[in-house]
């Protein structure tokens, strides 16, 4: 697997050459206003796709517009770049976005809502590209939409008719999404497993799916009579019983039994933002060393992934504070959490 | 143009039974005005609060869906949205105060069951729809409040014109027609009096002058 990713790390190591330091965001922030913060956006690694966004959009939909785009054609490089194996492991990586957009696509069937309403929810930077997911989103309801994923041959496509014919009967959106989300999770696993996958990688995920737990536990609260279903099952920390106990379980103390594990500090989190930031960083954190731990495997393109996420999300947050003129010390205050 | 009455006692009568009935009407409107200038003022106040709580929300609920789009995507805020067309209802029900028709406005319920999977949805993007249903709850107590306030001020302005009406035009005016007929009936028994006067008079003389003749014979 090694010999493969030496290649396919070189050509990350360029892309995260062109990440924006910290000389870019000093920059940013001394912005007089939004229009000086979108001329030097147009001026950084961001210059096509703002080029692209301003013939589209104005304001800050145009930053939006540039932002996502840029996003979704540093994915489709990486994958283009690469083949075999790890070309695969990249893809599964990038599934979660195919995940989100089914998902859009399956809301808005749900409350007929329209086409145009669609497009604005889908952020194309999985497997699925553009043109298929309008494809898939221009079906007229739910079983139309797994059939016309089903010619795609996705690796989620199984699960989703099988949760879409349930849906035909039940009508039930919530139950539709837990299912894809429960599947996604076993897919990406599967599949994992099948590739031979480091056993760091495998760990790594483990964590994600950890994180991901937690984060259901943090927004469910109160409600233990659904553990069962929205449990991820492939985790290492978060035990059945532990998802059990402090999902029933609503008081600040019920999450000390985190200190053993590697989310303690999520126990110290006042709001639902702040916890979710803690498990950010946690699984960044973990991203990192396992770039670090071997400089030609997966970890170098996931931790690429994570840190150009936090890129975009930062851009999108110093946009949105130029526009909307935030206070430079909030803004700061707001990218230290990233 | 001033109205033509007959200067007759049951007019006279009836004149007075309508001055004293709109001298009260008067004295009430003036008593249901004040109770309602209490209450506007009290309406202020509970408005100017309301009104502080909605900016303090809006700026919150606003400052939440910056960060969601920031941090959880445009796009994923958009998905969720997507999930489910929400309706709102809103129980109003009517209060009579002082006679008045005001709506009464029940804090709406939320159905804050989640019509998405909670897996992987952002925090962000919860913790801003919180905040949105929070901004909905002061929207519809402003506008409650609001509309309970103009429909005191309106209510204030009609009864002001009222206690004027009764006061400028229908009380004077009465009162002159009530002095006119005095007037009139007065000028009348007056005149009775000179004329038996005068009757008594030539009576009296006549006596004189056949008391004068039978002395004389």
């Amino acid at each position: 697997m090694s010999a493969d990713f030496g290649y396919i790390n070189a050509r990350i190591r360029g892309l995260k050459a062109k990440l924006l330091g910290p000389e870019f965001y000093g920059e940013a922030l001394n912005a007089t206003d939004f229009k000086a913060f979108s001329n030097s956006l147009a001026q950084s690694a961001y210059m096509r796709d703002m080029e692209e966004a301003q013939s589209r959009h104005q304001g800050l939909a145009m930053v939006d517009d540039a932002l996502a785009r840029n996003f979704y054609r540093t994915t489709q490089s990486i994958l283009n770049f690469s083949d075999g194996e790890p070309r695969e492991l990249i893809a599964k990586l990038l599934l979660r976005y195919d995940l989100a957009n089914l998902k859009a696509i399956v809301r808005a069937k749900h409350a007929g809502r329209d086409f145009e309403d669609i497009r604005a929810a889908l952020f194309p930077a999985g497997m699925l590209k553009l043109s298929v997911l309008e494809h898939i989103a221009a079906a007229q309801d739910i079983p139309g939409v797994a059939q016309a994923l089903a010619l795609s041959g996705h690796p989620l496509a199984q699960a989703f008719g099988k949760a879409a014919s349930r849906y035909v009967s039940e009508g039930d959106l919530y139950k539709l999404e837990l299912s894809l989300d429960r599947s996604y999770y076993q897919v990406l696993q599967k599949e994992l497993s099948g590739l031979a996958a480091p056993q760091s990688f495998v760990r790594h995920i483990q964590r994600e799916i950890d994180a991901t737990n937690l984060r259901t536990i943090l927004k469910m609260r109160g409600n233990a009579s659904a553990a069962d279903s929205l449990f991820i099952l492939g985790g290492k920390e978060i035990r059945h019983s532990t998802f059990e106990a402090l999902l029933l379980d609503s008081s600040p103390t019920a999450l000390q039994v985190l200190q053993t594990t590697s989310f303690a500090k999520v126990a110290e989190a006042n709001t639902l933002s702040e916890a979710e930031e803690e498990i950010r960083a946690i699984v960044d954190q973990s991203a990192k060393r396992l770039a670090w731990g071997d400089p030609l495997d997966i970890g170098v393109v996931l931790n690429y992934l994570r840190n150009k996420e936090a890129e975009t999300a930062k851009l999108r947050l110093l946009a949105r504070g130029k526009y909307y003129g935030v206070p430079r010390a909030e803004l700061e205050r707001e990218l230290g959490h990233a | 143009m001033a109205e033509q009455i007959a200067p007759t006692r049951s007019n006279l009568l009836q004149r007075r039974d309508q001055l004293r009935l709109a001298n009260r009407g008067a004295d009430l409107l003036k008593r249901k005005r004040d109770a309602l200038i209490g209450e506007f003022f009290g309406l202020v106040k509970e408005s100017l609060e309301a009104r502080r709580k909605l900016t303090e929300t809006s700026k919150e609920a606003y400052f939440s869906l910056f960060l969601a789009n920031a941090w959880d995507g445009p796009e994923a805020v958009e998905s969720l949205s997507l999930a489910e067309k929400t309706q709102l209802d809103i129980d109003v029900g009517i209060e009579n105060l002082f006679g008045v028709k005001v709506p009464q406005v029940k804090a709406p319920k939320f159905n804050t069951d989640l019509p998405f999977s909670p897996i992987n949805a952002g925090a962000r993007t919860l913790e801003a729809a919180a905040q949105f249903r929070k901004l909905t709850e002061a929207l519809i107590q402003v506008a409650a409040t609001e509309t309970r306030l103009r429909r005191v001020g309106e209510e204030i302005k009609k009864t002001s014109r009222r206690v004027n009406a009764l006061e400028q035009i229908v009380i004077p005016g009465v009162a002159r027609q009530i002095k006119d007929i005095r007037s009139v009936l007065d000028q009348r028994a007056l005149e009775e009096i000179t004329v038996l006067k005068r009757i008594k008079g030539k009576l009296q003389a006549r006596e004189d002058a056949k008391k004068e003749a039978a002395t004389s014979a």
